[in-house]
């Protein structure tokens, strides 16, 4: 895992156990189970295997949907800014393809913090967005071989993307 | 030649790297070292051809750290279109590649990691007025009231009349 993605994980990690000690503090409501999934260019950075054969880049955006306390978005949010990323607020109209597998980024009884699984992020960029990630596509579907072609076979991916 | 090898040519390396440094990307790589300078012809065939993310964050370099390319005098016109439009804080402008100019505008206004350089939207431009007493004293006065400088209340009714 990449430097910032074990930051992100960190920081978020410190900043939950933060606002459930002030809301046992205060005698607040509990914080209930969060669930964070990471989508998108920085999921890729979550992948220990990618990350270490491919240089990769992204912009200051970063995808992801949060299943918790509206209080969760707004320290996410801040996690961020303090990394210098941006919470894209469009991250819900990602389209996740249902074959998608999870990695484990963190477990606990209050936060599970995942990411979408390379070939699925891949799926889902050449699907919705293939010319802006043509390169990404053609060295994923190498990398990964009938895992992925089959799947971007199946949701009709044009060949010459990833041929 | 595999076709992994286009996300591992030196030429992609230091470009990423370098955008890297200014703030205005992220990397998977903590251990390459961003060069003095890079060509921004190599930074547009590599935008073009490997990763379009180099296009995004282009014209925002160039605004906030021209000193870190070469090219700048035979610089593209379309680019060199979008540099003054971004300059001059116009909303709509050509689209650099398949990035949309709204797209290239987010990034030059957003915030550098790197605090030494300021975003195209918050570099401040020299403009004198000729202004009557009256007018000079109405400013002196708004500006001790709210505790803002003359420059942040013209601003700010600048703003509100938008």
């Amino acid at each position: 895992m990449v430097p910032l993605i074990q930051t992100l994980v960190a920081e978020t990690v410190s900043a939950l156990d933060a606002e459930r000690n002030r809301r046992f503090t205060d005698g607040g409501p509990a914080l209930p189970h969060t669930r964070i999934r990471l989508l998108g260019q920085l999921s890729l950075f979550a992948d220990e295997e990618l990350s270490s054969k491919l240089t990769l880049f992204a912009t200051q955006d970063c995808d992801a949907v949060i299943e918790g306390d509206w209080a969760v978005k707004s320290l996410f949010r801040e996690v961020l800014k303090r990394n210098n990323l941006a919470y894209d607020e469009l991250s819900n109209e990602v389209w996740i393809p249902e074959e998608t597998e999870w990695g484990k980024l963190h477990e606990s009884p209050w936060l599970t913090f995942d990411y979408s699984k390379p070939p699925f992020t891949i799926l889902s960029k050449a699907v919705k967005s293939p010319e802006k990630n043509k390169t990404l596509i053609r060295v994923a579907a190498e990398l990964y071989g009938p895992p992925l072609t089959s799947l971007l076979k199946k949701y009709n991916v044009p060949e010459q993307l990833w041929r | 030649m595999a076709v992994t090898t286009l996300l591992q040519s030196d030429p992609y390396l230091q470009v990423g790297t370098l955008f890297q440094e200014l703030g205005l990307l992220a990397g998977t790589s903590q251990t390459i070292t961003a060069p003095k300078r890079v060509a921004i012809d190599t930074v547009l065939e590599l935008g073009i051809k490997t990763e379009p993310r180099f296009l995004s964050v282009l014209p925002a370099a160039l605004l906030s750290a021209p000193d870190r390319f070469t090219g700048l005098k035979n610089i593209d016109p379309t680019l060199q279109e979008i540099l003054t439009r971004l300059r001059d804080g116009y909303l709509e402008g050509p689209a650099l590649g398949p990035i949309p100019f709204a797209e290239l505008r987010r990034w030059a206004e957003s915030s550098l990691s790197d605090r030494r350089r300021k975003p195209v939207a918050l570099k401040k431009r020299g403009k004198s007025f000729r202004l009557t007493p009256r007018a000079l004293r109405r400013l002196k006065e708004l500006s001790e009231k709210r505790g803002l400088t003359e420059t942040e209340i013209i601003e700010e009714l600048l703003q509100r009349s938008s």
